[in-house]
């Protein structure tokens, strides 16, 4: 019969469909699972690549931090957050080939990072959101949390509309009304007055937004709360911890699995817009509105932009701040933190100190030299008025009370 | 799904023996029919015991029938995607029923031998092919195709019936109807086609030496002797239809309430399942999606058992089992 056939042609066609989705972009919703260090030998090593525009911070001058390069097993595992995933896959090869230790992380999504650090199963979790006090209660056995930002990341409104002579400015008032379906056209008064010598059209908004749980929509609807009273009104019921998260109840537009998804959709439809990673959105090539921010300034969303947003005069104690609406002038207003998670006593959850060293150094690591892979890849550094405070959340780790790094 | 005449005088040749081989084979069958029957229970019985808490705050019923899904507000009704997931599947099996025993008539009856084999091969082919293949088809391709003909459809027929009303945003119901169809039409296609090819000669020799032309055949031979082998692989294709996931999600809208028009942005309860999983972290959030899962369970047990008891219908009119 057939059977013979069909199965090679199924084989023929699966070979097809890993290979698109291979091409399909970044920001995959799938959970890869990538010992990020397999291929460092294909890939230019740490000392390369960092020439002397890396973004090394200033508070650090290079050469100064020295590195210890404990092996421990010679691996570390760790999961959470899809959006830190490319940059961690770049820094654990880099970190391979400076130190021989393998990086294996999980890209299975905040929430499930956090789960997998609660249930010890990973030597750290990744996470785009800091830890809620009811996560901290749950991960109370293991003993006390530290969290460490590590990274920062913006989420741009993009846009499809045809024959626009300049990228479009919105006020914090037009992106709400646009996301809850009260502003419905492109050249309502409200956009128009912000736009003076755009030839805005008299096109649909068509909205497309996430339908996967996302820390995008987190970084997202936590700027429109912090923005907007409406807001917090038609999609939390007034309560902004329910229009605030990875997911919310939408008043409307499409869903979209992905950034990529969501690009899709916009791109398909003329008057469509949306919310993407800047990253994704600078990879390729999708143009986005400028915000005004809350000084009042209008803010091109970029790599400059995030990390001053990022850089406040100072940070809480335990390091769990919100950017959203930042109050730093040239800073761009929906920004956002990725925050590594690890337990501060790591005699109860590692196997041997050793295990903990490599942690430590890695981690150590990361927030200096690891920084300069983040700028390549679009991620935003460690602004050097942070960097103190990342660097004593790293010593304060310890083993049964002995500190880890000297 | 072929007949085989079983041959006569085989027991003559062989009776049982005592505990013999024969022993030995029918109490393997009945242990393997144990077997495939314990996942399916077990299945049920584990999801049930998962989503307790959900049945608890909601009540079966008000699950069910409730019409908000809200995780943010720990608000969970099942409807919309139970409509989703039946309009999809209908949508679906109106396209590829017709289309597909007439590709299996065209491959059996009509084409000459050479062209037989060819497009006998590429519907394999089609059935090979992976669902995401099928999904990111149509989202970049079918769903843009599709725009201009459902503008056509809402600015007309629209304009009296809310059920084909605009607007056409493009993902929807219909996208994902039609991006099932073909994903369904090759499996029905093939199976109906070795219905087709097993009608015995005798028959079809039997109407042509009457005088009867190549429909009569068709009409008076191959369907009547078909019909419940064309119905068994109707179910085949329907429970694929149910079931089916990433390539739903990537273009129904992925909206959780009920559409008005076909053309609206809808969600079957397989691609919300596949959405939410992965950072559900509300309360109950999980356990919901999970009693999404026995629902999907249950609705599939229910069409297909209803299928099957056509099925048996329509084969009893015949006097014939395929």
């Amino acid at each position: 019969m057939t059977i013979h056939r069909s199965r090679r042609l199924g084989a023929v066609a699966l070979t097809t469909a890993v290979f698109i989705g291979a091409c399909s972009g970044s920001g995959a919703t799938t959970a890869p699972s990538v010992a990020a260090s397999d291929v460092a030998s294909t890939g230019p090593s740490a000392d390369a690549s960092s020439g002397p525009s890396a973004a090394s911070p200033a508070g650090s001058p290079a050469g100064a931090v020295t590195y210890r390069c404990s092996k421990g097993d010679g691996q570390l595992n760790g999961a959470g957050s899809t959006f830190i995933f490319p940059l961690l896959s770049k820094m654990g090869e880099d970190y391979n080939a400076k130190c021989g230790v393998k990086l294996n992380y999980q890209s299975i999504g905040s929430g499930g990072g956090i789960k997998q650090w609660t249930s010890n199963t990973v030597d750290f979790g990744a996470s785009d959101a800091y830890l809620k006090d009811s996560e901290i209660q749950a991960a109370a056995a293991n003993g006390e949390p530290v969290e460490i930002p590590v990274t920062f990341g913006a989420v741009v409104v993009a846009y499809n509309l045809q024959g626009l002579s300049a990228p479009i400015q919105m006020t914090p008032e037009i992106v709400a009304g646009i996301f809850l379906g009260t502003i419905t056209k492109w050249n309502d008064p409200a956009i128009v007055a912000q736009n003076a010598g755009v030839n805005l059209p008299d096109t649909d908004i068509s909205v497309v937004h996430r339908s996967d749980g996302s820390g995008t929509t987190s970084i997202f609807t936590t700027y429109l709360t912090a923005v907007s009273p409406d807001w917090v009104t038609a999609v939390g019921g007034g309560d902004p911890t329910r229009s605030a998260g990875k997911e919310v109840e939408w008043p409307t537009g499409l869903g979209a699995s992905g950034n990529e998804g969501v690009t899709q959709g916009i791109n398909q439809t003329d008057g469509g817009v949306g919310y993407v990673e800047l990253a994704y959105a600078l990879k390729n090539n999708i143009p986005f509105a400028t915000l005004q921010n809350k000084a009042g300034n209008f803010i091109v969303p970029s790599l400059d932009s995030v990390k001053a947003a990022a850089d406040l005069a100072s940070y809480p104690g335990d390091l769990r701040f919100n950017l959203a609406n930042t109050d730093s002038p040239q800073g761009y207003p929906i920004t956002g933190t990725t925050w590594v998670i690890v337990y501060k006593d790591l005699s109860k959850v590692l196997k041997s100190q050793d295990r903990a060293n490599a942690l430590v150094d890695f981690l150590w690591w990361a927030i200096h030299d690891g920084q300069a892979d983040a700028s390549p890849l679009f991620y935003g550094s460690i602004p050097a008025s942070l960097l103190a405070q990342d660097e004593a959340a790293v010593k304060s780790l310890n083993w049964a009370g002995t500190p880890l790094l000297p | 799904m072929t007949t085989t005449s079983r041959p006569q005088g085989i027991h003559a040749l062989r009776r049982p023996r005592g505990l013999g081989q024969d022993g030995v084979f029918r109490l393997t069958l009945r242990v393997v029919a144990v077997l495939i029957v314990i996942p399916v229970l077990w299945m049920m019985v584990d999801t049930f015991a998962e989503t307790v808490p959900v049945w608890e705050r909601f009540g079966i019923p008000g699950f069910v029938t409730g019409l908000r899904w809200a995780p943010s507000f720990t608000i969970y009704g099942a409807l919309p995607f139970i409509y989703g997931t039946l309009l999809t599947s209908a949508i679906a099996m109106v396209i590829a029923v017709p289309v597909a025993v007439l590709i299996a008539l065209l491959i059996t009856e009509i084409l000459p031998p050479r062209a037989r084999t060819w497009v006998a091969v590429a519907v394999d082919l089609l059935a090979a092919i992976p669902s995401v293949v099928y999904g990111l088809w149509g989202l970049l391709v079918l769903v843009p195709v599709l725009r201009p003909f459902e503008q056509a459809v809402a600015g007309t027929a629209g304009k009296v019936v809310p059920f084909l009303a605009g607007p056409t945003p493009g993902p929807s119901y219909f996208a994902a109807g039609v991006v099932v169809s073909i994903m369904i039409i090759p499996i029905i296609a093939a199976l109906s086609r070795e219905v087709f090819a097993a009608t015995p000669r005798l028959q079809r020799e039997a109407v042509r030496a009457l005088g009867g032309t190549r429909w009569d055949v068709i009409r008076t031979v191959v369907i009547p002797l078909g019909r419940s082998g064309v119905l068994a692989a109707i179910i085949l294709g329907l429970a694929r239809a149910i079931g089916e996931t990433i390539a739903v999600t990537m273009v129904i809208g992925n909206a959780p309430k009920i559409g008005a028009s076909i053309f609206s942005p809808g969600f079957t309860l397989a691609s919300v399942i596949a959405n939410e999983f992965n950072e559900a972290n509300q309360e109950l959030h999980p356990e919901a999606l999970i009693a999404l899962g026995l629902v999907l369970l249950v609705i599939s047990v229910l069409v297909n058992g209803l299928a099957i008891l056509i099925r048996q219908r329509f084969a009893r009119g015949v006097g014939r089992v395929v």
